[in-house]
């Protein structure tokens, strides 16, 4: 007569999962000033934004941990918010073996299905992580693109100004605030 | 009467329906089963063969656009005409490639893409192989079993297939920035009557693909497909300015002119993309729809270069010749074509997206 062994097994997975979603644009700014200056001039703008100059780029880092990167020479944008995070699974599995030598066998056997179950769960969990990461992400991207357009607008402007005055003596200049029109009267 | 063996027959029939004597639907069950074809051809067959190949490319060349009265450039002078009467006729050579092509698609099952044995052939493949392999793509994706060539050596190797069916051929692997290099600087040079023979079949089929492009859902599918797309423009035009060539991109022209002509919105383009996955990858996406939109900034520069020469210089017709098909796109497409671009690259573009496709869901 034959007996039935229970086995069962107990596994532990911890974890430290990192991820990390972004995007990658540029901005449009015209050519009015060589590169140079057109990148002093957005520098400054972004700077009333936040942002710090650390060599060629100015970069902010928002509360939400958003970061924001802009290469001030070739206008390129980058956006990129990261999230850590602990895991600490735990699974339990149990099986019937009816051969008591077979039994180590039989756990190993059990026990990497229960780890197999636990990466499944692992990975689940961090694409979980990411796509809470990704809201975010597209919440604040609307409002950023609004912001960066305000400051290339104004950076163009004050461009405009700028090579207005190298053409002649400016008499008159008027800006609508609503459109972002800007008008200026030159005595050549 | 003529009288050949019946594995024979079904490659002949094979090759006729490659230059259009018989209809695709002709052949459709050939191509789709498989069945025996013998190792060789007796004398009979290959002189029919023969005979079908030196009549049926000549004819297949001239129905795919060839005889279309174009413009192009001959050593940077405009020669005018048909096919025929713009160059000397070309010497269409076919080779064993060939032979050995046709004996696969005859007894190969392209319909079950993993029972197709692997096609091998030795030797270089010449003009006329060039184009069979091309109409050869053509014919299977007519019958809806074109991904056993998409994964062969032979066809990835081949630009003229490339530019042709970068579909099909970037679904199964993206194409490799430097993979076509050379193959596209011999097809822009001494195989350039291939090219000119088939820009409107070429025009008609980039359309199409830019059109599907608003069907696909996965973004790695977009990627794959645009950034193929990307790379090989950016390769054609490098060789096409290499060998002087910059009117055999007429094709691009007369695909974006087509493209633009209405006015689309970025939603023909993307307007189905998924909306879950990493937002870092759906704005690849979005930026590999706009592939060939992009392209059109450098074809942009070629037609201020040539805005630029003067009646007097020696290349004046030439760039005239350039004008006249950048004329199909224009400064008001390319501006429209820019602004897509900036839409499509914009930080929120895929999140403004799906906000959009929600809210026409939205009763």
């Amino acid at each position: 007569m034959s007996r039935a062994y229970r086995i069962s097994v107990s596994e532990t997975l911890r974890r430290h999962v990192r991820v990390e979603d972004g995007v990658q644009s540029s901005l449009e700014l015209l050519p009015l000033l060589p590169a140079g200056r057109m990148a002093e001039l957005l520098c400054a703008e972004l700077e009333q934004l936040g942002f710090e100059r650390e060599g060629q780029q100015a970069r902010r880092v928002d509360e939400d941990g958003t970061e924001v990167t802009v290469e001030l020479e070739t206008g390129a944008v980058t956006v990129r918010l990261a999230s850590e995070s602990d895991l600490e699974l735990h699974r339990k599995g149990s099986g019937v073996t009816g051969d008591r030598g077979r039994m180590a066998e039989a756990a190993a056997a059990l026990r990497a299905r229960v780890r197999q179950d636990l990466e499944r769960q692992a990975a689940e969990e961090q694409e979980q992580l990411r796509e809470q990461l990704t809201e975010r992400l597209e919440r604040k991207l609307r409002d950023l693109q609004l912001e960066l357009d305000g400051a290339v607008n104004r950076a163009t402007a004050s461009a405009l100004k700028e090579k207005a005055a190298q053409l002649g003596e400016i008499e008159e200049i008027s800006e609508d605030a609503e459109s972002g029109a800007v008008t200026i009267r030159v005595r050549l | 009467v003529k009288r050949v063996a019946q594995s024979e027959f079904d490659l002949l029939t094979v090759a006729r329906a490659l230059v259009g004597q018989v209809g695709a639907e002709a052949v459709e069950p050939l191509l789709r089963q498989p069945r025996a074809v013998g190792p060789k051809l007796g004398p009979t067959a290959m002189g029919l063969l023969k005979r079908t190949l030196a009549k049926g490319a000549v004819l297949e060349l001239c129905r795919r656009g060839g005889w279309r009265p174009a413009a192009h450039l001959e050593e940077m002078e405009v020669v005018t005409g048909r096919l025929w009467q713009r160059r000397q006729p070309p010497e269409l050579r076919f080779s064993s490639v060939t032979v050995e092509l046709l004996r696969w698609l005859a007894a190969s099952p392209l319909a079950m893409d993993a029972e197709c044995k692997p096609l091998k052939v030795k030797g270089r493949v010449q003009l006329g192989d060039e184009l069979v392999l091309y109409l050869a793509c053509d014919l299977a994706e007519r019958c809806c079993c074109c991904a056993p060539l998409a994964r062969t050596p032979l066809f990835r190797s081949s630009s003229l297939v490339w530019l042709g069916f970068f579909e099909p051929l970037a679904r199964r692997a993206p194409l490799r920035a430097d993979g076509l290099d050379r193959a596209l600087g011999q097809l822009v040079g001494e195989r350039a009557v291939l090219l000119e023979a088939l820009q409107a079949d070429l025009a008609r089929r980039w359309i199409a693909a830019e059109r599907r492009k608003g069907q696909l859902t996965q973004p790695a599918q977009m990627i794959a497909l645009g950034e193929s797309q990307r790379a090989l423009v950016e390769a054609l035009c490098a060789a096409l300015d290499r060998h002087q060539r910059r009117d055999l991109a007429g094709f691009l022209l007369e695909a974006a002119g087509a493209l633009l002509r209405h006015r689309p919105e970025p939603s023909r383009w993307v307007a189905v993309l998924a909306p879950g996955g990493a937002l870092a990858e759906r704005q690849r996406a979005f930026r590999a729809a706009g592939a060939l939109l992009e392209s059109l900034g450098q074809l942009g520069r070629w037609a201020e270069e040539a805005q630029g020469v003067r009646f007097f210089d020696d290349e004046y017709e030439a760039s005239q010749l350039l004008l006249k098909q950048w004329g199909q796109v224009g400064a008001q497409g390319l501006a429209h074509a820019q602004e897509l671009v900036q839409r499509m690259q914009a930080l929120d573009a895929a999140v403004s997206a799906q906000g959009a496709a929600q809210s026409e869901v939205t009763p």
